[in-house]
């Protein structure tokens, strides 16, 4: 099967009578680190809720390596290579830190084992902190327990809302710069961010997301992809696909 | 002395009967907001088994009864509370009501409105002297049976990985389904569960009555949901704590109360419970919310 490894077309979603997404199509290679931007309520969220089966869409599709995944349970969609790390991390505050990573069912029991051992060698300070209960974390250590989570299923397709969403500067450096290490680990990543220029510098394509539909396609790397984003921001109506 | 011991002996072991009971309310409430009232209609439904089977060896009878419960609670969730999945806590609660009316009033057809009084077991109703006190051999087994239960479950609850599923959908259920644990088998398996908790406390709960009459279940089951609510709905321990409080409160009182106010226990008990909601209506336990931390 050719195509982009993740692949979203016309997807629309509507809550009662508002509609959220407006025919969004969008695409991920793999190994890629796919960024979509966008002020509040742009329907960033929807669109990942939308993509793992927490909403029906009303129209579109989402295939990831030719499989179609839309009208596929949350669960049947993560057992399927897509983990997520979702917008205000939801890990288990009454489990241990080792609890909330043995949650996860997906692979055989020595396979589990082995990814929380690569889990605690991505994030030490989870290993030190094992036995902790989740809510007992900072901030930072949340978001590392809801990534490295995620992680246990060895996704293909990892999703994040909002990763930096409450956190610290430190604690938001160091989630860019895991995102960076996850796709030397050969992980495709979506990210939604309202930070600009931080996920930019970490994307290798952006996508601006306002009012419900995609207003721009970027490189991250291009010369004028910052203000180009800024003016996507702002309403200013930009031609899809300019510059990808 | 002596009374007052054996008061507290009788007090552990019925509030650790509520607490099974609650723990199986609790179970299904963490997972999917149901204050199951039909936990009750499944206790009295596994009485009526003991209460057929009551010529088999006892082992055999409570076997039947642990089949008959489990099997009635997968029942009732693939026929009714699979389709609920996305109704209200308010709408779930009023159809487990309507089951539990409907199964009782179904005993009521084929059983009648008496109580069908049989003996589990002779030996049960005699006493022994255990440390220069006389106790009823029902105390100890109540006592016995739900002790180890309750350590049971709370080994299976956090020693093994289903169990500490379980515990994380109790705490935050969508996340479980993201992670790719399959809802429908978890929510199954919390029935079940719920099921052969009903079944023990229906043999201790028959035991004591020495019958079985339609009422049975929900005279249980009201008391363990309150013990459930003033114990945190949707913490597993909460729950069995509160269940074990009530039960023993209830317990304590009759025996200490005045003989004119006994037949008021329930009320000092409910007003109890209002109390605790009052001052703590979170629940009895401490942190019960996950704190947001930056």
């Amino acid at each position: 099967m050719s195509g982009p490894f993740l692949e979203v077309r016309q997807l629309a979603v509507s809550y009662q009578a508002v509609a959220a997404l407006r025919g969004v199509s969008l695409h991920a290679g793999e190994r890629e680190v796919v960024a979509v931007l966008g002020p509040n309520g742009a329907g960033k969220s929807t669109l990942l809720n939308a993509v793992v089966g927490l909403v029906t869409p009303r129209a579109g599709e989402v295939r990831l390596d030719g499989e179609v995944l839309t009208g596929r349970s949350p669960d049947q969609v993560a057992r399927r290579g897509v983990g997520v790390v979702p917008e205000g991390r939801r890990i288990f505050g009454r489990l241990s830190v080792e609890e909330n990573l043995r949650v996860c069912p997906v692979g055989s029991r020595r396979r589990r084992h082995e990814q929380r051992e690569v889990v605690y060698a991505l994030f030490p300070a989870l290993a030190e902190r094992s036995r902790q209960l989740g809510r007992y974390l900072s901030g930072g250590q949340q978001q590392q327990l809801a990534i490295g989570r995620a992680l246990m299923a060895a996704p293909r397709l990892l999703l994040l809302d909002e990763p930096s969403l409450g956190l610290a500067p430190a604690a938001v450096e160091a989630v860019f710069e895991t995102i960076g290490r996850l796709r030397e680990a050969g992980v495709t990543v979506v990210v939604v961010e309202q930070r600009v220029h931080q996920t930019l510098a970490i994307a290798d394509r952006a996508y601006v997301l306002s009012a419900g539909t995609i207003r721009l396609e970027t490189t991250a790397g291009g010369p004028d992809a910052d203000r180009a984003i800024e003016a996507a921001y702002f309403g200013e109506a930009h031609p899809a696909g300019a510059g990808g | 002395m002596t009374t007052l011991l054996q008061s507290l002996v009788d007090g552990i072991g019925v509030g650790g009967l509520y607490a099974l009971e609650s723990l199986g309310i609790g179970l299904l409430f963490g997972i999917m907001r149901l204050a199951n009232f039909a936990l009750g209609a499944v206790t009295m439904a596994a009485a009526y088994a003991l209460y057929v089977a009551r010529d088999l060896p006892l082992g055999v009878a409570v076997l039947l009864a642990v089949g008959v419960a489990v099997l009635l609670s997968l029942l009732l969730e693939a026929a009714v509370f699979r389709r609920m999945r996305s109704a209200s806590e308010a709408a779930l609660f009023i159809a487990s009501f309507a089951i539990a009316f409907g199964l009782e009033n179904l005993a009521l057809v084929v059983f009648g409105a008496n109580t069908r009084s049989f003996s589990l077991s002779p030996w049960l109703a005699r006493s022994s002297d255990v440390l220069g006190l006389r106790i009823s051999h029902l105390s100890i087994v109540t006592l016995v049976a739900a002790g180890t239960l309750l350590l049971l479950f709370s080994v299976f609850l956090r020693r093994t990985e289903v169990g500490i599923r379980l515990r994380a959908a109790a705490d935050d259920f969508e996340m479980t389904a993201l992670l790719g644990v399959r809802a429908h088998r978890l929510i199954a398996l919390a029935f079940a569960l719920s099921g052969v908790l009903c079944a023990a406390v229906a043999v201790v709960v028959v035991g004591q009555l020495g019958g079985v009459s339609p009422g049975l279940g929900s005279n249980v089951v009201v008391i363990a949901l309150l013990g459930a609510v003033i114990g945190g709905m949707d913490r597993l321990s909460g729950a069995a704590v509160g269940g074990f409080c009530v039960g023993f409160v209830l317990s304590l009182l009759d025996s200490v109360l005045p003989l004119e106010v006994r037949p008021f226990r329930d009320a000092v008990t409910v007003a109890v419970v209002v109390g605790v909601l009052v001052f703590r209506p979170q629940g009895l336990l401490p942190g019960g919310t996950l704190t947001e931390r930056v």
